[in-house]
């Protein structure tokens, strides 16, 4: 996926709960590039040059890691929260 | 609606206005700006280019595309010097970790040896000295050659010139006379810190400059091959 279709496909899956800032995204998508979790290409497209990126496969450990790790946190303050009530 | 070629031209002078100096930074930038306009003119084929451009501009927020520049920079600095410490830490395993140590016992060896040790330190120091600006000297050309043949600056070669930041360390090597002093007779201590600081810093600089450097060169060229950086 590129830049732009990232923002427009987070939007609409999310329903327009969650909106990506462009500011936001591309230090992200750039952070992500040089940690090696992410894989590009440029591909030429109509008249302009495009960046896709692709989780490489130390992406995708990462994603379920940090993924595992929230629903973690999530269960520990939902317990907590449960308990202090 | 599509955004034509004069407009592309148009969204990169647009990108160099807005402090966008290099040419792998601001294609990425295009393209999103173009898809967004792209957008606009589906919802409202009226809406004139330089209208929606300031639309989209305007998502970037206050502080326009500094912080994408910003952070690209620092995000490809940080790789660099990641990528040294990877192919540095090689040297400290086998089979390489042997000549590693060989060094390290052979400087400090010369340094018991030899009782007057500017006879050591001095021609150490101009050769890296040298070393040094001899490859800022060539990183320098390289940028001008490159830019020649593409017309256009690049950013990894802003990295690579700099390497990754590393090339601060150049500005260490004044202050070393003052770490260690130079008139009096030198301690063990000094000898060993002199001799596996010296030989670890001839490391980092061989492996920024001919493995590191190099490596990302091939990635660039890999990300735009329609261009000759190598």
């Amino acid at each position: 996926m590129y830049g732009y279709e990232i923002t427009q496909k987070v939007k609409e899956l999310t329903k327009g709960e969650l909106n990506i800032t462009e500011g936001a995204l591309y230090p992200s998508l750039h952070k992500l590039e040089a940690d090696g979790l992410l894989d590009v290409e440029m591909v030429k497209v109509d008249n302009r040059l495009r960046k896709y990126y692709k989780l490489t496969e130390s992406g995708t450990k990462e994603t379920e890691n940090k993924l595992e790790e929230l629903q973690n946190y999530l269960q520990t303050m939902q317990s907590l929260i449960g308990k202090l009530a | 609606m599509k955004i034509t070629e004069q407009q592309i031209q148009e969204l990169y002078t647009f990108t160099a206005k807005h402090y966008v100096e290099f040419y792998d930074v601001q294609t990425e930038l295009v393209d999103h700006l173009a898809n967004g306009i792209e957008a606009q003119w589906e919802e409202n084929p009226e809406v004139k280019f330089e209208d929606a451009l300031r639309i989209e501009f305007k998502k970037f927020g206050i502080y326009g595309f500094s912080d994408v520049v910003e952070q690209k920079y620092n995000a490809l600095s940080k790789h660099y010097r990641k990528q040294v410490y990877k192919y540095t830490k090689q040297y400290f395993k086998l089979p390489k970790i042997i000549l590693t140590l060989f060094s390290f016992w052979a400087l400090f060896k010369l340094l018991t040896v030899v009782e007057n040790k500017n006879y050591i330190v001095i021609p150490l120091f101009v050769f890296l000295f040298v070393y040094q600006m001899w490859y800022l000297i060539f990183e320098r050309k390289k940028r001008k050659k490159i830019k020649q043949l593409t017309g256009k600056d690049w950013l990894f070669q802003r990295i690579t010139f700099e390497l990754g930041g590393l090339v601060h360390c150049i500005n260490f090597m004044l202050y070393v006379p003052d770490l260690l002093n130079f008139n009096n007779p030198w301690s063990l201590r000094y000898q060993i810190i002199f001799s596996i600081g010296t030989v670890l810093y001839i490391l980092i600089l061989y492996v920024g400059v001919n493995i590191v450097t190099p490596k990302l060169r091939v990635q660039a060229q890999k990300q735009f091959p329609q261009f000759k950086f190598i």
